[in-house]
């Protein structure tokens, strides 16, 4: 089982859209079918109930509602194909929570669902920044990897971000494993940065590179991870995904474009997990 | 100027003649062919003009370019890298595709060679010294692979991950200072953006040029003098540190 958080400097970097499209991809790969959850940690400003839209049924229970004590674990989790379990943060929640407080419940979310629904790897979307909320997942985390556009303004952003971590894991013996960079919309800027220079600056290792595509914006309209889109497809940002998920999960997909992959890839609707316990 | 072109493509007609010209738009995939002529019209700026490309055993050979917008010709190795392959890649560009049988490679390639273009190999001095050592090597990393050799010159990338994939580094001193991607005829990048894309696609066979220097386009230089500021001292909350070490017990 591995805890992988995925984090960024600030916000609007693509950090939860690359969340959501891990996870899908994880949990819908042959012949590795892990049992993946995906826990947004970003209570206050949480946008992937937004980028999964309509998916959602109508009594969906967000984590805001979880770590207030109001629902036990089972009834927090969505579960889509049987594989994948998302926990959710409420779209514009304005409730304030105790960094500790948060940090036990999640710790015992992610207990509840690697012992009793036998996930095998979880991400954990953090919220962006330095705020406080972000220590859940530095704490909780096997590995964390910041997410940036190798622009200068955001990657100046993500290094602060970075810096504080390393600091924050200086003065309190807490070890935060950064494993390294994902460069996120390669290709959208003239003036960009190389990995080389990301590296060189950090010391960190830029794991994984995603291509920018037009269509990003399209799959978050219509409420479904780009992944699941092109799934089956030969489109380069699916395949930038799918080198990510190889490089944060040390694994090796043989992925094959084919129809029958478009045709076999699982329905997109969520069900809540106490619904599926119930029948 | 720009008639120069046209008589290559008439023999082509002439020694193709028998066979149906393959019209290719975008989104096609490009067919494989042994022997044979690429006709590009470029018609989206910058690659306003007319190209061709003679393909002799799977491999370019020949080349020329007449850009429309300069009135001017280029051949060989400038005309492929630098003017056809991209037009091929620009959206809005068409091109045609001319079969050849092999006993009519011959007279197409004498033709070529004498009247309008140069020899790849022998237009490569024109931007470059003459190479001085060519070796083809398989890699896990081609970025640690131009680090290692310290070399300077040219690496022509493969990509095993993605056989879409190739990409053209130039080096000075096993430092990348241009570079251009290609993901089969749909996709370029270029300069540092390039650099990006291939992280994912590192592994695969490289055919490595030396020379004894290099010349880079503007389109591919790769630029690591970007300045980025970022605070020399980060502050982290006390109140940070504190819930940190209370948390401390949960890790693992």
């Amino acid at each position: 089982m591995s805890v992988v958080t995925i984090a960024s400097g600030k916000g609007g970097t693509g950090k939860t859209t690359v969340s959501v499209n891990l996870a899908w991809i994880l949990s819908s790969l042959r012949p590795f079918y892990q049992k993946t959850a995906l826990v947004e940690l970003d209570l206050d400003l949480s946008n992937a109930a937004t980028l999964f839209g309509a998916q959602l049924p109508d009594d969906t229970v967000f984590l805001n509602d979880y770590i207030a004590g109001k629902v036990p674990p089972e009834d927090v989790a969505l579960v889509l194909g049987n594989r994948l379990y998302v926990a959710l943060g409420r779209p514009g929640s304005t409730s304030w929570f105790d960094v500790k407080d948060v940090t036990h419940k999640i710790r015992d979310l992610v207990n509840y669902l690697v012992t009793e629904r036998d996930v095998k790897a979880v991400i954990l979307d953090a919220p962006a920044g330095v705020r406080g909320l972000l220590l859940p997942s530095l704490v909780l985390a096997d590995s964390v990897y910041l997410v940036t556009s190798p622009v200068p303004q955001e990657f100046s952003a993500a290094l602060a971000a970075y810096k504080m971590y390393r600091r924050l894991s200086n003065e309190t013996g807490v070890e935060i494993t950064i494993k390294g960079w994902i460069l996120n919309r390669v290709g959208a800027q003239t003036r960009e940065l190389t990995p080389r220079y990301v590296e060189e600056k950090s010391s960190a290792p830029v794991v994984a590179t995603i291509r920018y595509s037009r269509e990003m914006s399209n799959a978050q309209i219509s409420g479904v991870p780009y992944a699941y889109l092109k799934w089956g497809t030969d489109d380069p940002v699916l395949k930038d995904f799918i080198r990510a998920v190889e490089a944060l999960f040390g694994l090796r997909i043989n992925y094959r474009p084919s129809a029958r992959a478009r045709e076999k890839k699982p329905r997109l609707s969520f069900s809540t997990l106490k619904s599926l316990l119930r029948r | 100027m720009h008639t120069i072109a046209l008589p290559i493509l008439a023999s082509a007609r002439k020694v193709a003649e028998g066979e149906t010209p393959v019209s290719l738009f975008e989104g096609d995939e490009v067919p494989v062919i042994d022997h044979g002529i690429i006709e590009v019209h470029g018609i989206v700026v910058p690659y306003r003009g007319h190209g061709v490309v003679y393909v002799k055993d799977h491999k370019p050979t020949l080349a020329s370019w007449y850009d429309a917008t300069t009135a001017q010709v280029v051949r060989g190795h400038t005309a492929l890298w630098e003017y056809v392959i991209d037009a091929l890649a620009t959206r809005g560009n068409r091109f045609c595709v001319y079969k050849l049988k092999k006993k009519e490679v011959v007279r197409v390639e004498e033709v070529f060679s004498q009247r309008f273009s140069m020899d790849v190999r022998n237009a490569s001095t024109a931007v470059t010294p003459t190479p001085v050592q060519t070796e083809k090597t398989y890699t896990e990393d081609v970025f640690s692979l131009v680090e290692e050799r310290k070399f300077t010159g040219e690496v022509l990338f493969q990509s095993s991950d993605d056989p879409k994939v190739s990409a053209r580094l130039l080096v000075e001193n096993g430092k990348i200072v241009g570079a251009k991607l290609l993901c089969g005829v749909e996709e370029a990048y270029h300069g540092n953006s390039a650099l990006s894309v291939l992280y994912n696609f590192r592994r695969g066979n490289a055919t490595l040029i030396a020379k004894d220097g290099v010349y880079v386009p503007s389109s591919m230089v790769v630029d690591d003098e970007i300045d980025v500021e970022v605070d020399a001292e980060v502050e982290v909350s006390e109140e940070d540190v504190l819930a940190l070490k209370e948390l401390k017990n949960l890790k693992g």
